[in-house]
């Protein structure tokens, strides 16, 4: 299961409690601040993004659990498949660069700009349609620690 | 060709576990009357025992009802229980259907930091029949900081047990408990307070989390009675708050130029006035690995007594209980357990020591759980003529399958060997082999 999502500026997100189970979601992030008390929010609440940034989700009934939403600046922005492949559809600029950002991605990975066109002088259109960029990363991702999602029942301290 | 849409596919070939892991599912949705798309975020928790996509609510009631046929060894070593003043160290004393418990969990948000819990138990044995086990504020403010702070009020069970870690303070495992929680169950209980600070690893880029607990509590002075007097239990028969234990009418306990003491006891009575106190320590690799330890201490005047003869036990001792996950099916638990416990000016003095080793494997809906269990109880004091030795080990084999998810089926064998010195006294054999099959129907709710 996903726990990124990548939304625009501005973007609502609404956080309906579908499971039943009591959650009580937060972030202090700079991008965002906010906690949703859905101990009395039955209702769906959204909550608008306002500021571009990466926003840390926590519950702090559940503490292991973790979440992202990557708020976008521009409107050009995609997230990936399972597999790690996405589709840009874009109006020709001649040198269009992007950043990516994962939450295991090393630092140095997310400021290092990636140019979807391979060659400068492509001037000819023809070349650069449906090119597959891939990208290497120079470092290996953080460990991701997805395991504290795998076992259940391990307490009703939690 | 400014204009010309170009199509590019990116690939990102180290990020291929990209959205394996999280908590989130994400649908996107086009609002109909916003240009922005509305993003559901949908939080889906796996449940073992989800019962109806019902909606999470600030009041929840859930529950189970057990009743279990139980086919008790018969013969000679046929034994009543201590519930019924007799000599054996099982629940079960006969052939019959039983209604083993029943319980209902209340849990209320006050608001956003606090929350109420309560669990009220219902049996068909014992002296009390209908009363609270556990009923006790928790305080859990939201904070940015790595290491957090919670805290309860109350009565509850210090969380140092892996095998009770079902709603109720059942075992998810076997039906019936451990050795050493079979007497956590129905002698030990906080009536006090409890501080933690706490940290969870996956915040902070890390593996580890851990969990700092202290607490203080009144009450629960005549702990560590049913160890010098009866010795460990196999049993799930937590008492409850106001709840009177009887165990087997010893001469030397009741004889008044002894201890003159009742063949009962109200676990949760505050007989000095002090203060007892714990300390636990919780350190988790990811939620793979747990170990917990505990220091408890009930800080019992052992020479304060109480106008029914109860006596203040100085008991205390060490835990550590450590579960492991080998893979998705298989776990394995134990637990330590050694301390000590004195009443009057070393009337009664015993060390005592107990542990279990269980291995459980999870198939869907299926459970089977094996453990061994060991306990001892050494006596050193100045009254031979009341002995408190005693010793055995369990053998426990549960299957638990979750029929659907208000039906539970299951069945056990069970075997518990005793040697309990005093037993002598009422002319029955020291040692004891007591063995019970039990197939059990739960209903949860």
């Amino acid at each position: 299961m996903p726990h990124v999502l990548a939304v625009k500026k501005g973007t609502q997100v609404l956080f309906p409690d579908s499971d039943n189970v009591l959650h009580h979601v937060y972030s202090f992030s700079r991008a965002k601040t906010f906690e949703i008390d859905i101990y009395k929010e039955e209702i769906r609440r959204n909550i608008l993004f306002e500021n571009a940034g990466i926003v840390a989700l926590g519950c702090n009934i559940h503490d292991w659990m973790l979440g992202y939403i990557y708020v976008a600046e521009s409107s050009f922005f995609t997230q990936t498949d399972s597999d790690g492949n996405a589709t840009f559809a874009y109006a020709g600029a001649a040198n269009v660069k992007i950043k990516l950002w994962h939450p295991r991605l090393d630092k140095k990975d997310q400021q290092t700009l990636h140019s979807l066109i391979q060659s400068d002088t492509a001037s000819d259109a023809e070349q650069a349609i449906d090119t597959e960029v891939t990208v290497r990363l120079t470092q290996a991702l953080l460990p991701s620690y997805s395991e504290f999602d795998d076992v259940h029942g391990v307490g009703n301290y939690d | 060709m400014a204009l010309e849409t170009m199509t590019k596919v990116l690939r990102l070939v180290q990020l291929l576990d990209y959205f394996r892991y999280g908590l989130c599912c994400v649908n996107i949705i086009k609002h109909p009357r916003k240009a922005s798309a509305t993003v559901l975020l949908s939080f889906m928790l796996p449940t073992l025992l989800a019962t109806s996509p019902a909606v999470a609510s600030v009041f929840s009631v859930t529950g189970r009802i057990e009743a279990a046929l139980v086919l008790a060894n018969a013969g000679a070593d046929s034994l009543p229980s201590w519930q019924s003043k007799g000599v054996g160290s099982i629940r079960a004393q006969d052939n019959q259907l039983e209604w083993q418990q029943g319980f209902v969990n209340i849990d209320y948000a006050l608001n956003k930091n606090w929350k109420a819990n309560a669990v009220i138990n219902a049996y068909a044995d014992g002296e009390k029949h209908l009363g609270f086990t556990q009923a006790y504020l928790q305080y859990k403010p939201l904070s940015p900081n790595h290491i957090k702070f919670k805290s309860k009020l109350g009565m509850f069970y210090p969380a140092m047990s892996v095998e009770n870690t079902a709603e109720g303070w059942l075992s998810p495992y076997t039906y019936t408990q451990s050795a050493i929680n079979s007497w956590v169950g129905e002698e030990l209980r906080v009536f006090g307070g409890e501080a933690s600070l706490f940290a969870n690893g996956r915040k902070r880029r890390s593996p580890w989390s851990w969990e700092a607990n202290v607490g203080v509590f009144k009450g629960n002075d005549p702990l560590g009675t049913l160890l010098a007097w009866r010795g460990f239990a196999m049993h799930d028969r937590q008492s409850l708050h106001n709840d009177r234990i009887e165990f087997a009418p010893i001469p030397s306990v009741l004889d008044e130029r002894n201890f003159a003491s009742p063949s009962w006891l109200e676990p949760f009575t505050e007989i000095d006035g002090n203060w007892g106190a714990y300390f636990g320590f919780h350190l988790s690799y990811l939620r793979k690995s747990n170990m917990r330890y505990y220091f408890y201490d009930n800080r019992a005047d052992p020479n304060a007594i109480n106008q029914d003869r109860l006596y203040g036990w100085h008991t205390k001792f060490h835990s550590v209980a450590y579960q492991h996950q080998l893979d998705p099916n298989w776990r394995i638990m134990l637990q330590l357990m050694k301390g000590s416990t004195l009443m009057g000016k070393r009337s009664v003095y015993a060390d005592f020591q107990a542990a279990y080793i269980a291995v459980s494997y999870a198939q869907k809906a299926h459970h089977i759980t094996l453990r061994l269990d060991y306990h001892d109880v050494a006596e050193d004091d100045i009254k031979p003529q009341d002995p408190n030795n005693s010793h055995g080990q369990g053998y426990t084999a549960a299957w638990r399958y979750q029929y659907t998810p208000s039906i539970e089926l299951g069945a056990e064998f069970n075997q518990h060997n005793t040697f309990v010195e005093n037993r002598a006294q009422l002319n029955f054999e020291q040692e004891q082999r007591q063995s019970q099959i039990r197939l059990v129907l739960a209903y949860i709710f």
